[in-house]
C-alpha cells in the first residue's frame, strides 16, 4: 500500500506540472521551460527548509511564488514571439536554470542539496493540491479571463479586436503556470528528500507536454488524465522488467495514431455528461 | 575389568557426540521456502553498464549459491526492478521491495545520486540496501540502514595520484572535470585539488565542461598553452578517452589520470592508443588477478554481459554483496519467518555494520563507521590495450 501511495504521490506531482504546461497553452504558448520552473520552486523550497527553518507549507508557496516571478521576467520577452521560437526559448531557459544551479555551491553545485525534510503527508498535500488546480480550472472555463485565454488560443487576431488585452492574459497564464510547476517542484523536494539539476533536465519538461498531449489538450481532464496514466502504466509494466518501456514508447505511438487529439476531448466529456444525466 | 568397560563406554560416548556434531549442519535450515533478496540495477539511463554489471554480478552469485544449497538450505529468490539511475523512480521501489515483496535485503542501487534518495528513505523503512558502485564520499552517513560495499573517490585516487607522480614525475598538473555529474565534479573539483597538493604536484587551472561536450579541442588548445605535466580527468569514460584521443591529436605529451568510473573497458575501446599509460584506480582487480575465484567469475561474466565485454568493478561488488548477504543471514540467527521480518532485516544490518576482513572476490572488504567498504582498492594503468595492476 506504501509503495502504492508513493507511485500515486509521483502521479500527483506530475499532474500538477502537467497542468503547470496546460495553463500557458491554453493562450496559445508552448513552453519546454516548465522543468525549469519546477527546479527554481524545488530549490527556493529547498532552501527555505534546509537554511532557514521555515515550515513546510510556507516553503513550499515560496517556491511556488520565485518560480512565478520568474516566469513573469521570462514571460515579457515570450510575449513578442510564439510558436517554435517560444520553444526554443524556453527551451534555453530551462537549460540556463539547470546550468546556474549546477554553478551555485551555496545549493550544493552538481553535487545536490541533501537533507531536505521527508514530508509524510506528500500524496495528501500533492492531492490538495490538484483538487484546489481542478476548481481553479473548472472555474477559469467559466470566467472572462478564462474566456479571454481560450480566444487567444483560438485566434489571437480575432481577441485582439474583440477587445482582449493579449499581454495581460498571455503574461497571466505564463507567470501563473511557472508557480504551479514551483508548487510541483517544491513538492517534489521535500518528497525525495534530495534534489540535484540533472533532476530537472530539459527532457523531464518534454514529459510533462507528453502527459498533457495523451490526455488530451482541449479540456483540463485531459493532462490530468495523462499525468495518471503515464504515471501509473509504467509501474504496472514493471514486471516484464527491461520491455516495460519498449511497451511504453508503443502505447504513445498507438495513441497517437488512434486518437491525436488524446483521450480526453470534448466528445469524450460530453458523452460521460450524457451518461450522468441518464442515470440521473 | 570395570576400568576397561569404563574406558571403552567413554570412548563410545565420545564418538556418539562427535558423529552428532558432525551430523548437525552449521546453519540450521530456515523458515519458509526460499530467501528474498531484492535487487536495484540501474540497467537503462546514465548508468546502464555499472546497473547491468551488478545485475549479472548478482545472478552469477545467486545461481552458484543456489547451486551449493543456498541460504541456510533455502534457495535465494532476487526480486529486482531497474530504478532507470534516476532520483524518483527509486522511492517507489525501495518502497515496493520493502512493504510489497516483503524482501529481506537490498542489493543495491548503484548511482551516488539514487543512494542520495534512497538512503533517507530507509531510516523510515528500516531495510538494509547496499550500494556497489557510488563512489561520492560521505553518503553511508544519511542513513545507518544504508552501506557501500565500494571505495569512495578519495579512497581509490589518493594511491592512484601517488604512483601516478612517482611513475611520470608529475610536477604540474590540470584538472578537467563534468561540472553536471555530482561524483565527476566532486572528483575534479574537491578531491584532486586535495590529493596534488598533498603529492606536491602545482595545479595550474581547472576547467569544467558539461555532459553533451563532444568537442574538447577548445580545452586541449588552452591545457596545451600551460604545457602540464598530467591532466586529472573527473569524469566517466567517454569523455576521459575523448579528451585524451584529441590531447594526443593536438601533440601533448602530459599523462593522465582519471576518477572512480573511468576505469571501464570502455575506455580503452573508445580511446585505443590515446589512453596508454593512462592512470586509474578500480574497488576490485579484475584483468590480471590470477585469483581463480576472480578468473571464473570474469569467464562467466562474459558470457552473459551484452559483446562479451569485461565486467567494471560493480559487477564484483554486487557478486560480493550476495555472499556477504549470505554470510551475514546464516551468522546473525537471521529465521526468515514472517512474523519476525522486522528483527531479521536488524539483524541484518548489525552483520553488515561489523562486517570485518571479509574476503570476496573484489578484495577484502571491511565497513568502517559509517558503512563504507574499505580495502581492495587498486591502482590501474592501460598498457598494451588493456588495464594492468600497478
Amino acid at each position: 500500500m506504501d509503495y502504492l501511495f508513493s507511485v500515486a504521490a509521483i502521479a500527483g506531482i506530475n499532474i500538477i506540472m502537467a497542468l503547470s504546461f496546460y495553463l500557458p497553452f491554453i493562450t496559445g504558448q508552448i513552453s519546454l521551460g516548465q522543468a525549469g520552473f519546477m527546479a527554481i520552486g524545488a530549490y527556493a523550497s529547498a532552501v527555505c527548509s534546509v537554511k532557514f527553518g521555515i515550515p513546510y507549507v510556507p516553503a513550499v508557496l515560496l517556491g511556488g511564488v520565485m518560480a512565478g516571478v520568474a516566469g513573469f521576467v521570462l514571460g515579457m520577452p515570450a510575449l513578442r514571439i510564439k510558436g517554435i521560437y517560444l520553444l526554443l526559448l524556453t527551451m534555453g531557459f530551462g537549460e540556463i536554470v539547470r546550468v546556474i544551479f549546477i554553478n551555485i555551491d551555496y545549493v550544493g553545485g552538481a553535487a545536490g542539496l541533501g537533507g531536505i525534510p521527508y514530508q509524510e503527508y506528500t500524496t495528501l498535500y500533492a492531492y490538495g493540491t490538484v483538487v484546489i488546480l481542478t476548481v481553479f480550472f473548472y472555474r477559469l472555463r467559466k470566467s472572462r479571463m478564462g474566456r479571454a485565454f481560450q480566444a487567444i488560443g483560438d485566434d489571437e487576431d480575432t481577441a485582439e479586436i474583440i477587445g482582449v488585452n493579449i499581454a495581460t492574459a498571455k503574461l497571466t497564464a505564463f507567470s501563473v503556470g511557472a508557480f504551479i510547476a514551483g508548487i510541483g517542484g517544491g513538492i517534489l523536494a521535500h518528497f525525495q528528500e534530495y534534489i540535484e539539476p540533472l533532476m530537472f533536465g530539459v527532457m523531464h519538461g518534454v514529459e510533462f507536454i507528453v502527459f498533457a498531449i495523451f490526455g488530451g489538450i482541449q479540456i483540463f481532464w485531459g493532462p490530468i488524465f495523462g499525468a495518471l496514466a503515464l504515471t501509473f502504466i509504467p509501474e504496472f509494466l514493471r514486471e516484464i522488467q527491461e520491455w516495460r518501456m519498449e511497451l511504453y514508447g508503443l502505447l504513445l505511438i498507438v495513441m497517437m495514431i488512434v486518437r491525436p487529439q488524446g483521450v480526453i476531448g470534448l466528445d469524450v466529456i460530453k458523452w460521460i455528461k450524457k451518461k450522468l444525466l441518464r442515470i440521473r | 575389568m570395570k576400568k576397561d568397560r569404563f574406558v571403552l563406554s567413554m570412548f563410545i560416548v565420545f564418538i556418539l557426540v562427535t558423529c552428532l556434531v558432525i551430523a548437525v549442519p552449521v546453519h540450521a535450515k530456515l523458515a519458509g521456502d526460499k530467501v528474498k533478496v531484492g535487487g536495484l540495477f540501474g540497467v537503462s539511463g546514465v548508468c546502464a553498464e555499472w546497473g547491468t554489471n551488478g545485475k549479472i554480478g548478482t545472478e552469477i552469485a545467486v545461481e552458484e549459491i543456489n547451486a551449493a544449497g543456498g541460504i541456510g538450505g533455502l534457495p535465494i529468490e532476487i526480486t529486482w526492478y531497474d530504478d532507470e539511475c534516476k532520483g524518483a523512480p527509486v522511492i517507489p521501489l525501495v518502497e515496493k521491495l520493502t512493504k510489497k515483496d516483503k524482501v529481506l535485503v537490498i542489493n543495491g542501487p548503484c548511482q551516488s545520486s539514487t543512494c542520495e534518495v534512497a538512503f533517507p528513505k530507509l531510516n523510515r523503512l528500516k531495510i538494509v540496501s547496499i550500494a556497489f558502485c557510488s563512489s561520492k564520499p560521505g553518503l553511508s552517513k544519511l542513513s545507518k540502514w544504508g552501506f557501500r560495499n565500494t571505495l569512495t573517490s578519495d579512497k581509490q585516487l589518493d594511491p592512484a595520484v601517488k604512483k601516478w607522480k612517482a611513475k611520470y614525475g608529475i610536477k604540474t598538473a590540470v584538472v578537467i572535470y563534468n561540472s553536471e555529474d555530482a561524483v565527476s565534479t566532486v572528483e575534479g573539483k574537491k578531491i584532486m585539488p586535495v590529493l596534488f597538493e598533498k603529492h606536491g604536484i602545482k595545479l595550474l587551472k581547472m576547467f569544467s565542461f558539461q555532459t553533451q561536450t563532444v568537442d574538447f579541442a577548445p580545452f586541449i588548445t588552452e591545457i596545451k598553452a600551460l604545457n602540464p605535466d598530467g591532466i586529472g580527468i573527473g569524469s566517466c569514460y567517454e569523455a576521459g578517452a575523448k579528451i585524451a584521443i584529441e590531447a594526443r591529436r593536438q601533440g601533448i605529451k602530459a599523462q593522465f589520470i582519471g576518477g572512480a568510473c573511468n576505469s571501464t573497458p570502455g575506455l580503452i575501446e573508445v580511446g585505443g592508443e590515446a589512453v596508454e599509460g593512462y592512470y586509474g584506480s578500480t574497488a576490485a582487480w579484475i584483468q590480471g588477478n590470477p585469483d581463480p575465484r576472480v578468473i571464473k567469475f570474469v569467464k562467466e561474466f562474459k558470457k552473459r554481459s551484452p559483446a562479451g565485454k569485461d565486467p567494471t568493478y560493480g559487477g564484483l561488488r554486487a557478486y560480493d554483496n550476495m555472499y556477504i548477504i549470505k554470510k551475514v543471514i546464516e551468522e546473525e540467527g537471521v529465521t526468515n519467518k514472517p512474523g519476525d521480518l522486522q528483527k531479521d532485516r536488524e539483524k541484518i544490518r548489525q552483520g553488515w555494520a561489523k562486517l570485518k576482513n571479509y574476503p570476496g572476490i573484489s578484495g577484502v572488504t571491511t565497513m568502517n563507521e559509517e558503512g563504507d567498504g574499505q580495502g581492495g582498492v587498486k591502482t590501474l594503468v592501460v598498457k598494451g590495450g588493456e588495464f594492468l595492476v600497478k
